[in-house]
């Protein structure tokens, strides 16, 4: 038998936890110290001058996060999404819906925008929206595109969506 | 001339019962009038030859003569241990002892082919998916139609009190009419998983073949009633044919031990998502997952032995479950990319420490590889330690000592559930504030957070909530895999 040391509960030979509370048992110097990396987070990314952060894009790596719930909307490796709302009344779907955050109190439409993908960058554009789309507060143009940089917002309506490129 | 061994999927040492029901097994799947591959009627023609020969002991030793050795063979599949111990200690008491088993492919995985998929959706379709629920679930489904390659099937079901078949399972239907019927779903009645499994698994029988991906997914948010020992043969008698089935559970009110132990018994296991934000992600995991499969119906036949008690297995790769003990362990599947990964504790009687060795398991290993036509031979699994007078200092492999660390945790609330089911609340409780303790110092505060929420819960209302309890379940059991959360890529 083996004690565990820190409840006294007795374990069988061979055991590395202790099953009642749960400790290590076995001091076997694998409690290294983990070094977080630091260095993957590029601090001058935000800091350039906005024409300098012009999204690069790798496959996949691009992200919309909603400012007021903070949840993060990853975005698939395709070409093109439409961003809208899912309504009961209509057959078209918009690749990203936004229902769950609230979209129709914030005034997004059902069809709001799409966002492209050309070569290495991303762009957004308005599909004649209600309320209109907006770039870090600018009012877009409908229908016409508009390069995304990283770090940048993009209002529908009143939902303020960032969008993020992660590394 | 062939290994007609090889042939038969069997040892060299192969009873004749063992020879007799193999060849049945592949006469049946190999038959003219089933077969439509290329080249299957040769090999069934090898197979009846193969039995003429070793069914007869006279021609058998003389062709077992002409043989190379079973050694020289190399098995499709590599294998790795790693113990907690190197070796076991000359005791008057029970001792434990962990092995952790990996099995992959001995191909590079970039050499390994992708088999086309054969998979049904089967999806809840009751009253309470309404709203947000079955919004996601189509624009999901919606979603992996246009990633279907071109030799993918998938089929569709959608169940309530009955089942129907939305998409049937066939190559080359019109995408556009597919992803029209999808949005056509409107949810209605109750959940009946049995009638919806039934008909999923009918889909995928139509265009079974061993060279495919067989496997239905179950997508469900709600307790079915009464069918669950119905679904329960069912998934049992899938897995015979070679049909794996997956679950996911959508928020609180679906019933986590039926679904592990049905897609368990299909050598899967069951996820949990807390809102239908996750579904999309879900599936297209479960769809990567299983354009990756090199090997299916993977299964580890078990010797018994007096001494040795198996006490616990648990899959740590891929498809984290603790899988029940028997002399049969199904083990689903095996990646192109990442070894299947397998985690026992083995109770070392002290009546088997008198001999010098021991074997703590032997067994073999049985798979299917679908981009390969015929039966494999099984591989021989045989793990054993030592016996010496005095403990070995030599610390345990930490690969092995990381997995236990958190296999440690998800067993601290499988205990307290168990507790906590008994009656014992303060047990319960007091178990989880040690296990919010420990997640706490591996960095996990939010699950942390849930634990002590829980732990107060027990305390006051005697009971879990089911949130809690499924988020703790499914939280200690994603900290097993590789890359630390959600399911398996």
């Amino acid at each position: 038998m083996i004690i565990c040391s820190t409840c006294q509960h007795q374990e069988v030979v061979g055991a590395l936890f202790c099953s009642e509370c749960g400790a290590q048992l076995h001091n076997m110097g694998s409690l290294a110290t983990h070094n977080i990396e630091t260095n993957e987070i590029d601090h001058n990314d935000f800091n350039a001058p906005p024409s300098m952060r012009k999204a690069k894009l790798d496959t996949g790596s691009a992200t919309l996060q909603i400012l007021d719930g903070g949840q993060i909307i990853p975005l698939a490796n395709r070409s093109e999404f439409t961003m809208g709302r899912i309504s009961d009344e209509q057959t078209i779907m918009p690749d990203i819906d936004l229902t769950p955050y609230r979209a129709y109190e914030y005034g997004v439409s059902r069809l709001h925008a799409a966002l492209k993908r050309k070569e290495d960058k991303l762009t957004i554009m308005d599909l004649n929206s209600s309320n209109g789309t907006y770039l870090d507060g600018f009012r877009l143009k409908p229908e016409h595109e508009t390069p995304l940089s990283h770090g940048c917002i993009i209002s529908l309506g009143k939902l303020r969506i960032q969008f993020l490129l992660q590394n | 001339m062939p290994d007609y061994y090889a042939l038969l999927g069997i040892f060299r040492d192969a009873t004749r019962d063992e020879i007799k029901r193999a060849y049945f097994e592949a006469a049946q799947r190999l038959h003219p009038d089933k077969n439509k591959a290329f080249g299957e009627t040769e090999i069934f023609l090898d197979v009846q030859q193969a039995y003429d020969i070793l069914s007869n002991s006279e021609k058998r030793a003389k062709y077992d003569r002409t043989l190379a050795p079973e050694e020289n063979i190399p098995s499709p599949l590599v294998q790795r241990v790693f113990y907690s111990r190197q070796s076991l200690v000359r005791l008057n008491e029970t001792q434990l002892i962990y092995a952790l088993l990996e099995w992959k492919p001995r191909q590079n995985k970039d050499e390994v082919v992708s088999p086309p998929l054969n998979i049904c959706l089967v999806l809840d379709n009751s009253t309470s998916m309404k709203g947000q629920n079955i919004e996601m679930l189509k624009a999901s489904a919606i979603h992996l139609i246009r990633s279907l390659r071109r030799r993918d099937i998938l089929s569709v079901v959608v169940f309530s009190d009955r089942a129907k078949v939305l998409i049937p399972a066939a190559l080359g239907l019109d995408r556009r009419k597919m992803e029209n019927q999808i949005r056509m779903m409107l949810p209605s009645g109750g959940t009946e998983i049995f009638q919806g499994l039934q008909a999923g698994v009918a889909e995928v029988r139509r265009n079974f073949s061993p060279e495919r991906v067989n496997h239905v997914v179950l997508l469900t948010d709600g307790q079915t009633y009464g069918d669950e020992k119905e679904a329960l043969a069912l998934a049992e008698e899938s897995a015979c044919v070679g049909i794996g089935i997956s679950g996911l559970g959508i928020g609180e009110d679906w019933n986590d031990d039926f679904l592990d132990e049905l897609t368990s018994k299909a050598g899967s296991s069951s996820s949990y998502i807390e809102s239908p934000q996750e579904i999309q992600d879900f599936l297209e995991k479960k769809f990567k997952q299983l354009a990756k499969v090199f090997a299916e119906n993977v299964e580890l036949k078990i010797q018994p032995s007096p001494n040795i008690d198996l006490s616990y297995v648990f899959r740590v790769y891929p498809n984290a479950v603790h899988i029940p003990v028997e002399n049969t362990i199904l083990l689903g599947m095996i990646l192109r990319d990442k070894p299947l990964t397998l985690l026992l504790e083995f109770r070392v009687k002290s009546t088997a420490v008198i001999k010098d060795e021991v074997s703590l398991l032997r067994g073999s290993l049985e798979f299917e590889i679908p981009s390969k036509a015929l039966p494999n031979q099984p591989m021989r699994v045989h793990i054993f330690r030592e016996v010496t007078e005095k403990a070995s200092l030599e610390p345990p492999s930490p690969t092995l000592v990381q997995a236990l660390a958190n296999l440690n945790l998800y067993r601290m609330q499988e205990t307290a559930q168990k507790e906590a089911s008994d009656g014992n609340y303060n047990e319960a409780s007091r178990r989880l504030q040690h296990l919010a303790t420990h997640l706490l110092s591996h960095g996990e505060r939010s699950m942390a957070k849930t634990v002590l929420l829980e732990a107060e819960n027990l305390q006051q209302q005697q009971d879990f909530s089911e949130e809690g309890r499924k988020k703790i379940k499914y939280g200690t059991r994603a900290l097993l895999l590789p890359a630390g959360k959600g399911i398996s890529q």
